[in-house]
């Protein structure tokens, strides 16, 4: 695949490094910048439902989103555009096969009885409970743990940047916290 | 191995970071311990990672929302009125009237200990996590913390008192209650234990607080001495609270 011209490069470390940053205001911008575009190929093109269609390039924006933040996605080969259709494709892809298991099944057909469990559906139920059940935890936790504990772990901040985010005075004393609020959190995850 | 540096290794090796993830792995098949911590924590994680991509999601969802029902505009009139020029005037008139009357009225300069209190703020509440909802396996020290929080000292005091606890922790937010309430004498006794306490976290902070004490108590020289010292401290943790307190106290 071709790389991108040296300037594009540079207009996309100043995009990673606000993402980074924390700056939430640049995903809206990406995601209203390309989203049109983006629905009108997936109803087009892949078949899909407008809801739908917008549906999945939310997730392509927050899934772009966690790749940068994570450190997996350093540098972009191809446009930003080009990397959100990418995401975006897959999971109306997936989306369109969920949708067609989801059909009801035709008991005028002589279908056995066995056939109607639809176990991708039940995996899915089981799935949304527990994360049900870590949200649950999560917003018990008071503010101060839920913000330290995502700006550790999820932006990966140092540890003195999550005091100066916090208003701890110091990152030892930050330290302290974070080791009692995941202390926390683990009880509160517990099967 | 003490449960930071445990807990320090299972956060390497739960996030790629392990220096020696292959012996991690045979240590979690002979110790359940080990097992069980490194399970809770992958959950916790989990916890993180989905609440977060729920606000990512909710955010994305409200723009969506957005396009598809535009907010009806509101018309503004290009000249203000003449009623809200008038409302201007009354409000400049009164901040010139408070500004006046607090260059008055305000103390003299011999209250200087009394200023440099009011800038010290209460140590934040690193000891106890509190959960919304129930008030825990320990209701006492719940309400001692919640009361702490939210600025309630004298609640705060008294539910420290009725736990009675001789964990180091709760007498540092006890005596931080105290302070917060101008009891200093109590204070600095708690402070001064404290700060040479064997298994307390805090002490070079209890020491500050000591300090702070001992200025409310008007034993102004061995008060700055200390802060002094613990500004001259290149690591010491409240290093900026002292150099702001004594400049505060010039």
């Amino acid at each position: 695949m071709d790389r991108q011209p040296v300037r594009a490069q540079h207009e996309d470390t100043a995009l990673f490094e606000a993402i980074r940053g924390g700056n939430h205001t640049l995903l809206d911008r990406l995601y209203l910048d390309h989203r049109a575009a983006f629905v009108t190929f997936a109803c087009r093109q892949l078949f899909a439902t407008e809801e739908d269609a917008a549906d999945c390039f939310q997730d392509a924006v927050i899934a772009f989103y966690k790749n940068i933040v994570s450190g997996r996605l350093q540098e972009l080969t191809c446009s930003i555009r080009t990397y959100l259709f990418s995401i975006g494709k897959r999971l109306v892809y997936r989306r369109n096969h969920q949708r067609q298991r989801e059909q009801p099944t035709d008991h005028e057909a002589g279908v056995q009885p066995a056939d109607e469990l639809d176990w991708s559906l039940i995996d899915r139920f089981e799935h949304e409970h527990q994360r049900s059940v870590l949200l649950a935890a999560m917003n018990k936790l008071g503010e101060p743990c839920r913000k330290i504990l995502t700006l550790y772990y999820y932006h990966h901040y140092p540890m003195n940047s999550v005091a100066e985010s916090v208003g701890l005075p110091s990152a030892g004393a930050t330290r302290i916290k974070k080791m009692r609020c995941l202390k926390e959190l683990k009880k509160l995850v517990k099967p | 191995m003490n449960p930071e540096d445990q807990q320090n290794r299972i956060d390497d090796f739960l996030r790629g970071r392990a220096k020696d993830p292959d012996q991690f792995a045979r240590d979690l098949e002979i110790d359940p311990r080990l097992r069980e911590e490194t399970d809770a924590t992958r959950l916790a994680f989990d916890a993180i990672r989905v609440a977060e991509d729920q606000q990512l999601k909710d955010r994305l969802r409200r723009l969506e929302a957005g396009l598809a029902a535009p907010a009806e505009a509101t018309v503004i009139p290009l000249r203000p009125s003449a009623r809200r020029n008038w409302l201007g005037y009354v409000a400049a008139a009164a901040m010139i009237l408070f500004l006046l009357g607090y260059f008055v009225l305000r103390p003299a300069p011999s209250d200087a200990v009394e200023y440099a209190l009011n800038t010290v703020e209460p140590f934040p509440n690193l000891a106890y996590v509190i959960t919304k909802g129930d008030g825990g396996p320990d209701p006492v020290r719940a309400a001692a913390y919640t009361a702490y929080e939210s600025g309630d000292y004298p609640a705060a005091e008294q539910q420290f008192n009725a736990l009675g606890s001789e964990d180091p922790n709760d007498r540092f937010y006890l005596a931080q209650s105290l302070v917060a309430q101008g009891k200093y004498g109590a204070a600095r006794t708690l402070f001064r234990e404290l700060s040479t306490a064997a298994d307390f976290n805090l002490p070079q902070e209890a020491a500050f607080y000591e300090a702070v004490a001992r200025l409310g108590l008007g034993e102004r020289g061995e008060a700055t001495a200390a802060l002094e010292r613990i500004s001259a401290e290149a690591d010491h943790p409240m290093r900026a609270e002292a150099a702001t307190l004594l400049r505060e106290l010039e």
